[in-house]
């Protein structure tokens, strides 16, 4: 399958007074055309990292960006900040910001905040043309098109993700970075909401790149999910597969601890805490709360293909791996 | 907006502020309409010959509420009117006889006594034989003298008169004989004869007895009347006040933002001009610009406004926007493209009109009273009647210790109401945009 973004070797480190927060840290990564990725992950793993790193949004104390990311055959990391800008920030790649209730101007009204990327990216010459798009925008979202009038703080939490995923979607951009869409929102609006998602991706065709930690969120919309463990991915492949039968050990452990409707079963806690990012462990980062750990974890699994499944990161089928070849 | 307008309505003390306010406007208004700005620098300026018949150190006629109607009004009485007698004398010379006479009610003494002159001749000048009438009957010689075509004779100034007289001319003229400390009532004349030289010659003649009340707000020494200054005033100090305010914190509230946004070394020569400038003693600037450049109102404007930019604000505001900076919609608009002026100006900079508002109702009254504490100092507009012009000159003049209080106490009184509307103003705003502060 032809993928639209390839994620290679990408790792973005910040510096903090504590010392050298590797917080992305060798992520690889595909997302086809038209299909849903979730990058699945405890809170503290890097999520939002890799969302900022992908869309080039670095905060003042980055010690070290560096890998390969390709999105549609365009080399992100190598653009000139104002080509990125102009080319691909938006235009190709859009973001749903965490906690996105709160990614609004308060002092906009929600038209003019629709119109923004419209008119920042010089398709309108001024934010009041761009009203027939921003209400179309609205309306693909389900809102009624004259909350373009309307101050964010007379919108519902909900009504604000909204408004927030149809900024994202006003430019058609061939992917969109989902961050945390639902979390913060009740059960009742988090469905709607996961409804919303996929009628979008069918009607617009559009990737997405969903981030959550939340397993059912995951299990909802995606397609294929690359679960993340402190900074790194440690096992990507076909959605269906994974939740049904994960790999990586931490996989496995994730699953046991939630709930489930086809299986009887009582739901088993993980023991301990992520390593910190600070000074990750050598080794498998999960090493220490593995219950499968042997011999080799102390040093870096590599990356391994398994049949049928995609890959992972773990000693254990590179074991299996190398007995079998 | 319209919620907060409704919200600021629910404090009584944002109504009485704005109340006082809409007082001090409407004094504005009018003051304007009714004198225009030429002509109220103009009287302002020419002092003492715009207000010839005004009373000096007179006090304001209200006063006389309190008083009793015992304090003295400035009695004009004009002539010849009916009662004159002419007769020829030959060749060519007339001479008219009148009197002006009048009744003084008070038993204080007038302040002054003048004879204002119109004479109309074409070379050789009239002459006048001046003569009082007192109550009792006697007849005092003032003076005789060839009037110019516009003259004043001001008794009270005539030394002769006043060696003649034993004394002031308005207190023995008017002392009652028994008790020569007090002004009796009763008719008094000025009797005067004429010698007129011309067939076309004539004259009037316009006696002034002042009292020690004039108008709303009484005169200063040089016999203005107080209202002008006052009414003035009001204008200029409401000008002068909210232009600083504005100037001064609507600019370091862009500069904070500034700095807050881009960082890195704009932030830090933002900070150590700030710092500097803090430490940076106001008062003596604004006197050495007074003192070696001008005095003019509007460079004393301009001066403290520059001086307000790299002010304390700077600091306070760029502590909230280092807040707002981190806001989640800051860097969601990061992420959509927004660039660096727009961002400053669409998404942080308003976010600080919350806290600048009421600080900037607050700042008002600092501004008005910097005003009248320069004229204070000597350094106030050369041109311009202001409240802190009136407290100079009444200063200069010791008012308070020959008990002219009025003088000090009238534009004192604007001052303090002016910075109470805007205190009062300006904390009934700050709990309506501070919601912490609001009272439920």
């Amino acid at each position: 399958m032809e993928s639209l973004l390839r994620v290679e070797d990408l790792r973005l480190h910040f510096r903090t007074a504590a010392g050298l927060v590797r917080a992305v840290d060798g992520v690889h990564l595909e997302v086809a055309r038209a299909r849903t990725v979730a990058v699945l992950g405890e809170s503290g793993c890097g999520k939002t990292s890799l969302a900022r790193a992908l869309l080039r949004l670095l905060p003042r104390n980055v010690a070290h960006y560096s890998g390969r990311v390709v999105l549609d055959g365009l080399d992100l990391l190598e653009l000139p900040e104002e080509v990125f800008r102009q080319q691909v920030r938006w235009v190709r790649l859009s973001l749903v910001p965490q906690a996105a209730m709160n990614a609004l101007n308060p002092v906009l009204r929600v038209g003019e905040q629709v119109a923004e990327p419209l008119w920042l990216h010089g398709r309108v010459r001024r934010p009041q043309e761009a009203r027939g798009e921003v209400e179309a925008a609205l309306r693909r979202v389900g809102l009624p098109a004259d909350f373009a009038d309307r101050y964010p703080f007379e919108l519902s939490g909900g009504m604000r993700q909204r408004v927030a995923i149809a900024m994202a979607l006003v430019l058609r951009p061939q992917l969109v970075v989902l961050d945390e869409p639902t979390s913060a929102l009740d059960v009742l609006t988090q469905a709607n909401l996961m409804n919303l998602l996929k009628t979008l991706r069918w009607e617009l065709g559009i990737s997405f790149l969903l981030i959550t930690h939340d397993v059912a969120t995951a299990s909802e919309l995606a397609d294929d999910v690359a679960l993340m463990y402190a900074g790194q991915i440690v096992e990507f492949g076909r959605a269906h597969r994974f939740l049904r039968q994960p790999l990586h050990p931490y996989g496995q452990a994730l699953r046991a601890s939630v709930v489930s409707f086809r299986e009887e079963r009582t739901p088993q806690p993980l023991p301990g805490q992520p390593p910190s990012l600070v000074n990750p462990p050598p080794g498998c980062r999960f090493a220490d709360r593995c219950p499968a750990r042997f011999e080799p974890c102390h040093r870096t699994p590599p990356l391994v293909p398994v049949e049928g499944h995609g890959r992972v990161m773990c000693w254990l089928y590179a074991q299996e791996a190398s007995r079998v070849g | 907006m319209t919620a907060n307008l409704r919200e600021l309505f629910r404090y009584p003390s944002a109504v009485a502020g704005l109340a006082i306010l809409a007082l001090l406007v409407a004094l504005s208004v009018y003051a304007v309409v009714a004198i225009p700005y030429r002509e109220a620098i103009r009287l302002w300026s020419v002092g003492e010959a715009a207000w010839p018949r005004n009373p000096r150190y007179a006090r304001p006629e209200w006063l006389n509420w309190l008083a009793g109607g015992r304090l003295p009004r400035t009695l004009v009485v004009r002539g010849p009117q009916g009662s004159a007698t002419e007769r020829s004398l030959g060749s060519g010379v007339r001479e008219l006889q009148f009197e002006l006479s009048f009744r003084y009610p008070y038993d204080r003494f007038p302040t002054e006594l003048a004879v204002f002159v119109d004479a109309q001749y074409r070379e050789q000048a009239p002459h006048l034989e001046l003569a009082w009438r007192t109550p009792a009957g006697s007849e005092v010689s003032l003076a005789d003298f060839s009037p110019r075509r516009r003259d004043v004779y001001r008794m009270s100034a005539d030394a002769d008169l006043r060696a003649r007289l034993g004394g002031a001319p308005e207190v023995v003229l008017f002392a009652a004989p028994e008790r020569p400390r007090q002004a009796s009532p009763g008719r008094h004349a000025l009797r005067v004869r004429a010698f007129l030289f011309e067939p076309g010659s004539s004259v009037q003649v316009e006696l002034v007895v002042y009292g020690e009340v004039h108008g709303l707000a009484g005169t200063d020494h040089l016999r203005r009347d107080l209202t002008l200054p006052l009414l003035w005033g009001t204008p200029i100090a409401l000008a002068f006040g909210l232009l600083a305010a504005v100037g001064s914190s609507v600019s370091s509230l862009v500069i904070a933002a500034v700095g807050a946004w881009y960082g890195g070394w704009v932030d830090g020569l933002i900070q150590r001009i700030t710092e500097v400038n803090l430490i940076l003693p106001g008062l003596p600037i604004l006197i050495m610009i007074g003192t070696l450049y001008s005095r003019s109102l509007w460079v004393i404007l301009g001066a403290v406004v520059l001086l307000g930019i790299f002010g304390g604000g700077v600091k306070t505001y760029r502590a909230l926007f280092l807040q707002v900076r981190e806001a989640p919609y800051v860097e969601a608009a990061r992420a959509y493209g927004v660039r660096d002026l727009r961002m400053v100006a669409i998404y942080l900079v308003p976010r600080a009109v919350p806290v600048l508002l009421p600080q900037f109702v607050t700042l008002i009254p600092g501004f008005v009273f910097l005003e009248a504490t320069l004229a204070l100092l000597g350094l106030g507009d050369p041109v311009l009647p202001t409240w802190g012009k009136v407290i100079e000159d009444a200063q200069r003049a010791g008012a308070l210790y020959v008990g002219h209080a009025y003088w000090v106490l009238e534009p004192a009184f604007l001052l303090m109401l002016s910075g109470l509307a805007f205190t009062l103003l300006g904390f009934a705003l700050d709990r309506v945009f501070n919601p912490r502060l609001r009272e439920l």
